[in-house]
């Protein structure tokens, strides 16, 4: 640019009286390191415009809310853990195991008298409930020697219980392998991006 | 406030937001600060707020200018205080080709803006730096097209005026 065209420029700039476009054309030109002698004064402001422009917040992280999908989802995942692990522990400590397994059979006895319109669910429970009374104490003391028997093997319902649970946790040990590796994998792209400007330094 | 909102209109402009904030406390630890408050402020708006809202950009702005100012008269900081960490950050640019004299010169320059009566800081800054329209820094500022043009002139001139009488 001439030097007559960028100071008669520079008159307006000082006016307030350019445009975008034309302040633009002004810092480029005192920035491209090429300028008339008689304007080199005006250089330092259009350089400090420039470095001023260009200033950036490091801390972008500290700046970034959380993605809420991801929220969400760390959320949901902490707690099927907790639920699920807590669970199993209880099943495996609680002495009321026993006492389930010896409802379950009384289910399974005919109750003629029961009304058709009631839901199944909460009539097998009143009648188990209503049925465990009558037992005698050696049917009791019998049946708790073979459930505490029973206890130590496997029933069909437990390792299908098992199934399920080895295979939620699967799904779930999946997931997080998969953030680790998405995670790893970006590491990896940042690692490359920094070395990018040291091979133009160098 | 929803994420696309935030993730397209106001989280790629912390940059603008952070120069800004800096211009007005002149401390780096201070415009974070500022910054980190008002996208904490902005994320936590209520739906019923966010049609309202035209121009995000503007809006935070003038959330950040509002912020800065509580945050430097509350701890009586100099308004003509030095940008710190500026400093540093453009020593650790200059080229080997850049004289100390030129490095001197350009931080002169820099505090020659800071020192600006605070309107006329304000709007040079979002002119200069931010490119904004007239328009927008009258938004953002709140303040008319008159008082834009009237203290752009005025920050100019008195820039200008140190330019050819100090250095």
């Amino acid at each position: 640019m001439k030097y007559e065209e960028i100071q008669a420029l520079l008159d307006r700039y000082w006016e307030g009286e350019t445009s975008l476009e034309e302040e633009r054309q002004i810092r480029a030109y005192f920035n491209s390191g090429i300028h008339d002698e008689r304007l080199a004064r005006f250089v330092p402001l259009f350089r400090a415009i420039r470095e001023e422009q260009e200033l950036q917040l490091k801390t972008v992280a500290k700046a970034a809310p959380m993605r809420p999908q991801l929220y969400q989802w760390a959320v949901a995942a902490s707690i099927a853990l907790v639920v699920v692990a807590g669970w199993w522990w209880l099943r495996d400590q609680s002495p009321a195991n026993e006492v389930i397994a010896n409802v379950a059979p009384a289910n399974e006895s005919p109750q003629p008298e029961a009304p058709v319109a009631r839901a199944e669910i909460t009539q097998q429970v009143v009648v188990a409930a209503a049925e465990q009374p009558r037992r005698s104490k050696s049917q009791k003391a019998a049946k708790k020697s073979q459930k505490t028997m029973d206890s130590r093997e496997i029933d069909p319902e437990t390792a299908k219980a098992m199934a399920e649970i080895k295979a939620a946790l699967a799904l779930v040990s999946a997931k997080l392998d998969k953030g680790r590796n998405e995670a790893v994998k970006s590491a990896g792209h940042l690692e490359a991006l920094d070395k990018v400007p040291k091979r133009e330094d160098g | 406030m929803t994420w696309a909102i935030f993730h397209e209109q106001v989280f790629p402009i912390r940059h603008k937001l952070y120069r800004f904030a800096l211009r007005i406390t002149g401390s780096v630890h201070e415009a974070e600060d500022v910054v980190q408050e008002v996208l904490e402020k902005v994320w936590k708006t209520a739906p019923e707020q966010i049609d309202n809202i035209q121009n995000w950009e503007a809006w935070c702005m003038t959330m950040t200018r509002n912020r800065s100012l509580d945050k430097t008269r509350s701890q009586s900081l100099r308004r003509a205080a030095p940008l710190d960490g500026v400093a540093e950050r453009s020593s650790d640019q200059a080229t080997p080709a850049q004289s100390a004299e030129t490095r001197d010169l350009v931080d002169r320059a820099k505090a020659m803006m800071q020192q600006l009566p605070e309107k006329q800081r304000l709007v040079m800054h979002l002119r200069d730096i931010e490119e904004f329209s007239y328009e927008e820094i009258a938004e953002a500022l709140n303040i008319t097209l008159d008082q834009v043009k009237v203290n752009l002139h005025r920050a100019r001139k008195s820039i200008r005026e140190q330019m050819l009488n100090n250095l």
